[in-house]
């Protein structure tokens, strides 16, 4: 071998590390792109490969406290295409034109969105299963249907500033929709198609569906049936009164602080939440020439028209606000009850005179008087002793300067004087009520404080989250704010305000053998001089072991009276009334008073018209004879119910035919729960056929749209849904 | 006695050189069918249409390579002056006839198959520059010695090369010179105006010819301009990093199908990380250096100067191909075009790649 051969040699293997090292680096850059960075450049490059579709999880229900469907997302689905698929692999003329004519579209629109340089194209959201089985069975290239829901309230305007509602993307605008929009929404899930570069379908499906989870369903502390007896009631009053600003109302319960019904009105209806429906303030509107000022004025209508009172806007709270001057000196052993203030009608304070609403005065009397007569000196030297340092004290123990934290959005926390701004003028006019500005929810939640031994709770309008099975995911409890006022203190209160009811101001809201307490309050609306009130009455019941509190607040009345007193008060009696009786709340009558007002009817049917007519003269009834016979056949009420004395009782002398007035609703394809409730919304009654669980209804007899009697019975067949 | 009967019997080639190779090969034509499929059936409705142009030049690279096994590879040496002309022929036809492909004359049409003049030139300069360094062997080393012959020898081919232009063969035929001088023994102090030119002439071209700037702008980062000029190798690099360990599968890749340019081409070895995963990406790169590795043993066994230079300039032809295009594809040298050897489709290459080998499978037969 020569020399220069092994040099050579020396040479190539020199070359061969050198070749061997450039391998290594470039396995050590392999390696690093695809075990380093590998999920990260997998990932961008799924993103270039990939289409995505959205589909939208079912949105949570929400219940009110006994499984009443207050909001349910009933299925519906999008229509989407990929432009270039249709393009390519599709038939544009024939897809443009299918679509156009089953979801009313314009055509020539549609063919533009498929000429789109894109790979995804919402067609129309919303799309009803009929129409979307049409777009599938026509097996178009291209066109996508994927699940979507759309809401549905089937009580309408019930409630509806508690419930709020849910706009195009089903996001939650309002109300528990939007506080608990995260929760009830679920999240979407997604169908992954791989494309091409060109942005068509993979010759090979490689499409992966992310199944969606559903929304937590939410069970409020709402009580549908106390929220009818309130929003009944307060729509009454905002008719009798000629409320020009509405009204607020609510029911709470005592001991825990859930809300029990919660109104504001006027309301809308929450299937149509967009759609003004304030007649005359919508002509005004629709006469304003400019365009942009014209949806101004509309958007401010449908957001004042949104506005929840209850919560959002704050008054001057008047006299019921002497239920915590009262508390505040209580507590401070200030004042006994038998205490006595002097009413002239006037009083100067800070060389002010300050007048009681009665300018001819009061009188000499007890403290016990002084509250059952609102009367506002007397309060003011009840301020002066407790002073403005315990005032505030007890102003913000009792929740006035905060917010509740209720699950509503917008809620406000009322006005009080500015540090320093309090003094002595204003701790007396603070003392009648004049000054403090609270929101009704803060009012109650105080007043309910007061009734409840001093534990002021947080009020709430959620009882539990519920996961889609009906499995409690969270439990609400109760929460103690703080104790504001002893136990002793509550009850010298609660005796107080029984008083203040049964012999004082408020005694339009007594309710025979339920100890209704409470207090009128009458505050004029700032600024003052415009004969404009916010007549109010916050009550609650039995006052001996206090369930219910009941605040309403009325706006502006302009139909004669405006005194919290006068027409406050018998809306809450009423509301008091219906509520404890179906809370099962036992009236509690002494034997006396039990015989004084009812009597039980004694039954007449077969006697004649005339012996009828003596009987019930002698149980103090009133009779009321229907038809030209002779002998009583029937009669309303039957023998043996006890009633009010001076009822009246209805005879039929003839045989009675009861008028089929009731029109039958469509209940098919509901769900049992669903069903049930839209015949209970027609006043009629449900017999279910078959096996309900996870079933819809199939047939009912009878048919929709036949007449038949109120209370009438509906025959419902369920079977398996069908898919 | 023995060795002298063992002499005069024809030696037996190189077994693991040829078994890589075997290997190397069926690999190729496994990932032009996987990789071609997709966008064989988006231009010609035919999924197997690359594929099958490919088994006809695997099949014909194979007899041509037991062929070349058994041409004595001293005959070359007489042959090498008609080799040359031959290939200046070629190469004047491919630039005065030759069939322009995106915006290049680089190749010539003959029937269906076309061939790359170009691919010729890198065997026929590897054959001239064993048969010029051995006889530098015995001269001594000036001027006149050093760079005037290969100057005309090469420096003619390339030129017609640069008319094309066809970079990247220049810098692999330059980039193989190199080498090839360094293992013939030329002085190191040889090579400082080597560089100094190859760079003047590197910013030559550049100022001519500006595409190449900004492909060198884009290398540095591909994702500053994803859609323009960064477009192929960030395709490059999801392929190899949606690779991970394992690999997607065999024909799973998705970058094929129209993200990567001729996926079948260039960026082959991208789709085979996409589809066979880092294990299947060193796989490769073992037999790769294994190939090179008998190629080396090859060329220090051969007893004569011309033999070893020949082996060790037909494997570096071959390896430093491979180094370049993985270079490519992982971002980490400036992007040209060029063809992943044994794997990339493609007719003329292939068949001079097989050349290549059988030549330094013939020259394992005379090892000592």
């Amino acid at each position: 071998m020569t020399n220069n051969n092994k040099k050579i040699k020396k040479r190539i293997l020199v070359m061969l590390f050198v070749v061997v090292g450039c391998f290594t680096l470039l396995a050590g850059k392999l390696g690093y792109l695809m075990l380093v960075k590998g999920d990260d450049l997998k990932r961008q490059a799924m993103e270039d490969q990939s289409r995505d579709r959205l589909i939208n999880a079912k949105r949570g229900t929400i219940y009110d406290r006994n499984g009443k469907v207050l909001a349910i997302s009933a299925s519906v689905e999008t229509v989407s295409i990929s432009p270039v698929t249709v393009r390519k692999d599709g038939d544009p003329e024939k897809t443009a034109k299918l679509l156009a004519e089953t979801l009313g579209l314009d055509e020539a629109k549609m063919l533009e969105k498929i000429n789109k340089n894109t790979s995804y194209e919402i067609i129309k959201r919303k799309v009803e299963k009929e129409e979307a089985d049409k777009i599938r069975e026509a097996e178009l290239v291209g066109v996508y249907l994927d699940e979507d829901s759309k809401r549905y309230y089937p009580y309408g305007n019930f409630a509806s500033h508690v419930i709020g509602f849910t706009g195009t993307d089903n996001q939650g605008l309002l109300g528990i929709e939007m506080v608990y929009d995260s929760v009830l929404k679920g999240k979407p899930g997604r169908v992954v198609t791989a494309k091409k570069a060109d942005g068509t379908e993979m010759p090979y499906k490689q499409e992966r569906y992310y199944t969606p989870e559903n929304g937590t369903d939410i069970v409020l502390t709402i009580d549908q049936t106390l929220q009818h007896f309130l929003e009944k009631h307060l729509d009454t009053a905002v008719v009798e009164n000629k409320l020009q600003k509405g009204a607020a109302g609510m029911i709470m319960d005592v001991k825990t602080g859930e809300i029990l019904a919660m109104s504001t009105k006027p309301d809308f209806d929450l299937n149509d939440p967009f759609t003004l429906n304030d007649e005359a303030e919508k002509q005004r509107i629709e006469t304003i020439a400019d365009k942009e000022e014209r949806e101004k004025e509309y958007n401010a209508a449908i957001q004042k028209m949104w506005r929840n009172k209850a919560v959002v806007d704050s008054y001057e709270a008047g006299s019921t606000f002497k239920i915590f001057v009262s508390a505040m000196a209580l507590e401070e052993k200030l004042v006994t009850l038998n205490d006595t203030f002097y009413c002239s009608g006037v009083k100067n304070v800070g060389g002010w005179p300050i007048h009681c609403w009665k300018r001819q005065g009061h009188g000499s009397q007890t403290f016990v008087e002084a509250l059952q007569n609102s009367c506002n000196p007397a309060f003011m030297t009840i301020g002066e002793r407790i002073g403005t340092d315990l005032f505030k004290k007890y102003y913000e123990g009792f929740g006035f300067t905060s917010k509740t934290g209720i699950e509503l959005p917008g809620e406000t926390a009322g006005v009080f004087y500015q540090k320093g701004m309090f003094n002595e003028v204003e701790l007396a006019t603070s003392s009648f009520g004049q000054g403090p500005v609270v929101t009704p929810l803060q009012m109650i939640t105080a007043a309910a404080a007061v009734a409840n031994d001093g534990y002021l709770m947080k009020p709430h309008l959620v009882k539990q989250f519920n996961d889609e099975n009906g499995t409690p995911t969270q439990v609400i409890e109760p929460t103690v704010v703080r104790q504001i006022i002893s136990p002793e203190t509550s009850k010298q209160l609660r005796e107080l305000l029984e008083k203040v009811v049964s012999e004082g101001s408020g005694n339009r809201a007594f309710l025979q053998g339920y100890h209704v307490a409470g207090k009128t309050g009458t505050s004029e609306k700032l600024p003052r001089g415009q004969q404009k009130y916010v007549s109010s009455f916050i009550g609650f019941a039995p006052a001996n072991d206090p369930k219910i509190a009941v605040l309403i607040a009325l706006d502006e009345a302009t139909g004669g009276d405006t005194y919290g007193g006068v027409i406050a008060a018998p809306v809450v009696k009423k509301i008091m009334e219906d509520s404890l009786r179906y809370l099962g709340v036992e009236p509690d009558l002494t034997e006396e008073e039990a015989a004084k007002t009812e009597v039980a009817t004694p039954d007449v049917t077969n006697k004649s018209v005339d012996e009828a007519r003596g009987v019930m003269t002698t149980f103090k009834l009133n009779v009321k004879v229907e038809g030209n016979g002779d002998t009583v056949l029937e009669q309303v009420p039957k023998g043996g119910v006890k009633v009010a004395e001076n009822s009246t009782v209805i005879l039929y002398t003839e045989k009675r035919v009861i008028p089929k007035t009731t029109k039958v609703p469509d209940v098919t394809g509901l769900t049992f729960k669903e069903a049930e409730q839209k015949l209970s919304e027609y006043g009629l009654k449900i017999s279910a056929a078959g096996d309900t669980g996870d079933k819809v209804a199939t047939k009912q007899s009878p048919a929709k749209d036949e007449m038949i009697t109120p209370g009438g019975t509906v025959t419902v067949t369920f079977e398996k849904k069908a898919h | 006695m023995k060795k002298s009967q063992a002499k005069k019997k024809r030696k037996p080639v190189d077994h693991i050189l040829l078994a890589v190779l075997f290997t190397l090969v069926c690999m190729g034509l496994m990932m032009v069918f996987s990789a071609s499929a997709p966008s064989a059936f988006e231009e010609f409705g035919d999924s197997l249409h690359y594929f099958k142009r490919q088994l006809a030049w695997v099949v014909m690279g194979l007899f041509v390579l037991a062929f070349v096994s058994i041409v004595n590879y001293k005959s070359y040496k007489n042959t090498l002056s008609i080799l040359m002309v031959l290939n200046i022929v070629l190469l004047i036809l491919v630039a005065t006839v030759g069939t322009e492909v995106k915006g290049a004359q680089r190749w010539l049409g003959i029937g269906p198959f076309g061939i790359q003049p170009s691919e010729l030139t890198k065997v026929v300069v590897v054959i001239y520059m064993a048969s010029y360094l051995e006889k530098l062997q015995k001269q001594k080393q000036t001027i006149a010695t050093v760079y005037v012959p290969p100057a005309i020898m090469v420096g003619i081919p390339l030129v017609l090369i640069i008319l094309q232009p066809h970079f990247s063969a220049i810098m692999i035929i330059g980039v193989v010179c190199a080498a090839m001088m360094v293992v013939g023994g030329v002085k190191f102090r040889f090579f400082a105006p080597a560089f100094v030119a190859a760079g003047l002439g590197g910013t030559a071209l550049a100022i001519i010819e500006p595409y190449r700037l900004q492909r060198l702008i884009a290398f540095s980062d591909p994702f500053a301009d994803k859609l323009g000029d960064g477009w192929q190798i960030v395709q490059s690099l999801y392929a190899i990093g949606s690779g991970g360990l394992t690999g997607l599968g065999l024909s799973r890749s998705r970058q094929k199908h129209l993200y990567i340019p001729e996926p079948q081409n260039d960026f082959i070895y991208s789709i085979l990380c996409e589809e066979l995963g880092y294990i299947g990406a060193i796989f490769v790169i073992v037999l790769f250096v294994i190939l090179v590795w008998r190629c080396f043993v090859v060329a220090a066994r051969c007893p004569d100067t011309f033999g070893s230079l020949l082996a060790f300039g037909m494997g570096f032809l071959i390896i430093f191909q491979v180094i370049f295009n993985i270079g490519v594809a992982t971002a980490s040298v400036p992007p040209t075009g060029v063809p992943l050897p044994f794997f990339s489709a493609g007719g003329s290459s292939f068949l001079f790649q097989m050349i290549a080998m059988g030549i330094v499978l013939n020259i394992s037969r005379s090892a000592e």
